[in-house]
């Protein structure tokens, strides 16, 4: 889709300069009219890892309207619509609109966080033609930045819109704002006042880019791999009290695994006690969370979930997922309550120590001369090992068993892979992610099957909305049921096509 | 994309002022709306203030696709655009004739905007000719003001004949009661008679009102200079009644 709006072209102006003094930097026979000075509250949202402003995009929204705007021209576009209203955290909540589209494609089920607040003294105005005809808009704005204690001063903002038609007097225009002391054109406002903010929209990066060298000692390594899992953590930890987005949850489980994986492999240099104790200690992170990122899963795909089944069966699901609603109410504070604990800074503040003494805590004897590169090639060899003992002893039928051992152990394996990818550049990561993707999806199936057994064991079906309940109970059963089985059929040809795979 | 025609054989039936309006009502709405100014006299383009670029003509327009897109101008109001008229328009006819598949030129020229507009209105002149045709094969429907009188209900018939002799799909055909004056004894006869003849009739009318005719003076709809108006309100029900029926969200 094109946009509808021609690219906005933005000026920095070195001073404050007041509306009517405007009227003497336009070309002749342009007349300027008045206008209101407005205030405008601006939040700037964007996901928690910045899937916008990856794109060069930018949603504002205002009291009413939520606009999404590209922060690099030519590729400008804008879409604006009614924005969210309190207490709305998603795109879908939006009312439907091109704008709620786009902003689904993207972010997914992923909230929009407010990252930034903005306050504008905005004056809007019409550039009228000899014919009272608007060739194009003209805005002047004062931003400031919402910082504590004080605000940031963002500057004096001259805005032209184009109008379509009207491109000669647009650049006559242009032309004269530059001599006319506003100079060369900037950046959109809200790139300059990324210096500013207080959290960078794309300042979170829970990926693994590590460049470690052939010589880097794998104490050095494994020190940086540790803290940077532990920075993960904690970067999620406020996420996750505040329930702004599910997502923040799944990273920091994400983190927690990935440091029981590293910790399995690196076997061969550290104390085992120092392992079993750390590994224990994070599977403790894993088995407080499990049941919340379970019913997470199941509540975010509820629509989808109710839409295989026909319309009138739909309504039959309200108790389970109302259920599953209040338990998850109750499963997050206890969540919430121990994230807070003592007993979870305790956990955070052992490992810290424990990554500032790796050299000191390694196995004794230590092997001599053990390189990095030899560690993490027989890591590899390892996981691989398992691997294919798991799938030697799979049928063409894999059990739900050995596809949820397999499940965890390529995890492992594409973990060891992230970790240290620099030292192997040539592994491809994307059959992995694909055979790990659907070996997920096997597995929320596989949980919301057993989720619903246990609701239709303990209904008793004595009244006709019971009844009505239980019917369509079994009938999502059964749809994920097929759904399971087409997976599995699936799952056992990415692995066929993994055998191969050196 | 769906177009949109306002249409009459006859002159003085209100097409243009009900092109502009339900053209701004689509726009208010947030749909990506584009008006075009077919009629040679340009009186949607001078409602709206705009004056055709000094390279537009009805040659040009039929010749290059170029032309279209750099002609089309921005109006005052946002996610609304107008493709401004010429008085060359008046030549259309013959030009058209000159053309190979010479019913579907103007379809073949407004098919690339698809993508940059949800609605197309086109503001026709008056008359059945090869213009009107072009109209009727491109429009998704054509919007029939009908004033309560015997002459426009005759030309409305002439018109119904005309679809049935050309073999074109007569559900295309969407009129509506325009310049009402209830307080005239025919105007109420017709109301009452008409209904019950025409299937695909909307119920929205809009009455005859002098803030219509001021759209010359103010050079705005009526909604802009008079949105509390019978007739602002009038256009809006029938936006809104087209709306519901094209199925648009």
């Amino acid at each position: 889709m094109t946009a509808f709006r021609l690219p906005a072209v933005y000026w920095r102006l070195r001073q404050t300069q007041s509306w009517d003094s405007m009227r003497s930097w336009l070309p002749p026979g342009l007349i300027l009219g008045s206008a209101r000075a407005v205030k405008e509250i601006r939040r700037c949202c964007d996901s928690f890892d910045g899937r916008l402003f990856r794109r060069n995009l930018v949603c504002i929204q205002t009291r009413r309207v939520m606009r999404l705007e590209s922060l690099r021209a030519p590729d400008h576009l804008i879409e604006m619509a009614p924005g969210l209203r309190p207490g709305e955290r998603f795109a879908r909540q939006l009312p439907e609109s091109e704008l709620r589209t786009r902003l689904e494609e993207i972010l997914g089920v992923r909230a929009l966080i407010s990252y930034a607040r903005l306050v504008a003294w905005r004056q809007t105005g019409a550039l009228l033609d000899d014919n009272q005809k608007t060739v194009a808009r003209l805005t002047l704005e004062t931003v400031s930045l919402l910082t504590r204690p004080h605000p940031v001063e963002m500057g004096v903002f001259l805005i032209l819109q184009p109008l379509h038609g009207y491109s000669a007097v647009t650049r006559q225009i242009q032309s004269r704002f530059q001599q006319s002391g506003a100079g060369a054109p900037t950046d959109h406002p809200f790139l300059i006042a990324q210096p500013f903010l207080p959290v960078r929209p794309d300042g979170y990066r829970p990926a693994m880019h590590f460049e470690f060298q052939s010589q880097t000692s794998w104490a050095q390594a494994f020190a940086a791999l540790g803290n940077h899992l532990l920075t993960v953590i904690e970067a999620n930890e406020e996420g996750v009290r505040r329930d702004t987005d599910t997502e923040f949850l799944h990273d920091l489980r994400v983190a927690t695994r990935r440091i029981r994986a590293l910790l399995g492999q690196f076997r061969p240099v550290l104390t085992d006690a120092r392992i079993a104790s750390h590994r224990t200690a994070f599977r403790e992170i894993g088995d407080r969370t499990n049941r919340l990122r379970d019913l997470d899963i199941q509540l975010l795909n509820e629509r989808r979930y109710r839409e295989t089944l026909p319309d009138d069966f739909q309504s039959g699901l309200n108790s389970f997922f109302g259920q599953l609603r209040q338990e998850r109410i109750e499963i997050f504070q206890d969540v919430r309550r121990y994230l807070h604990s003592a007993r979870y800074r305790r956990l955070k503040a052992s490992w810290r120590t424990f990554l500032s003494r790796v050299p000191d805590d390694a196995a004794d004897p230590l092997p001599d001369a053990i390189e990095l590169k030899d560690l993490a090639h027989r890591g590899l060899k390892r996981l691989r090992r398992r691997i294919d003992q798991i799938i030697g002893t799979v049928g063409e039928n894999p059990s739900d068993d050995h596809l949820h051992q397999l499940r965890i152990a390529f995890k492992k394996y594409r973990y060891w892979i992230e970790f240290f990818h620099s030292l192997w550049p040539a592994q491809e990561l994307s059959p992995l992610r694909e055979l790990q993707d659907c070996l997920g999806e096997f597995n929320d199936l596989v949980m919301l099957q057993h989720g619903l057994r246990t609701f239709l064991d303990r209904l008793r079906p004595d009244t006709p909305q019971a009844v009505n309940t239980a019917s369509a109970l079994g009938a999502l059963l059964i749809r994920l049921h097929d759904a399971q089985n087409q997976k599995r059929t699936f799952v056992s040809e990415l692995i066929s096509g993994f055998v191969g795979t050196a | 994309m769906r177009i949109i025609g306002v249409y009459h054989i006859k002159g003085g039936v209100g097409k243009t002022a009900a092109a502009v309006n339900l053209a701004f009502c689509a726009a208010r709405d947030r749909y990506r709306t584009l008006l075009c100014d077919l009629d040679p006299q340009g009186a949607a383009s001078f409602y709206l203030r705009i004056k055709p670029p000094r390279k537009l003509s009805g040659k040009k327009l039929l010749k290059a696709q170029k032309t279209v897109s750099r002609s089309i101008r921005a109006t005052d109001f946002d996610y609304l655009d107008l493709l401004p008229s010429d008085f060359s328009f008046r030549n259309l006819d013959l030009l058209l004739d000159q053309n190979k598949k010479s019913r579907e030129k103007l379809e073949a020229i407004l098919t690339p905007l698809k993508d940059d507009y949800d609605l197309i209105f086109l503001d026709c002149p008056p008359n059945i000719t090869l213009v009107s045709e072009n109209v009727f094969n491109a429009s998704d429907a054509l919007l029939i003001p009908l004033i309560p009188t015997t002459l426009s209900v005759l030309t409305f018939e002439k018109l119904v004949q005309f679809f049935q002799e050309a073999g074109l799909d007569q559900r295309k055909l969407w009129p509506f009661f325009s310049m009402v004056e209830k307080r005239k004894r025919l105007h109420q006869q017709l109301l009452n008679d008409l209904p019950g003849q025409y299937q695909q009739l909307l119920e929205s009318q809009i009455p005859f009102s002098a803030d219509v005719e001021k759209m010359g003076l103010f050079r705005e709809p009526v909604g802009v200079f008079r949105p509390r108006a019978t007739a602002a309100q009038a256009y809006r029900t029938l936006w809104q009644e087209c709306r519901r029926r094209f199925g648009l969200k």
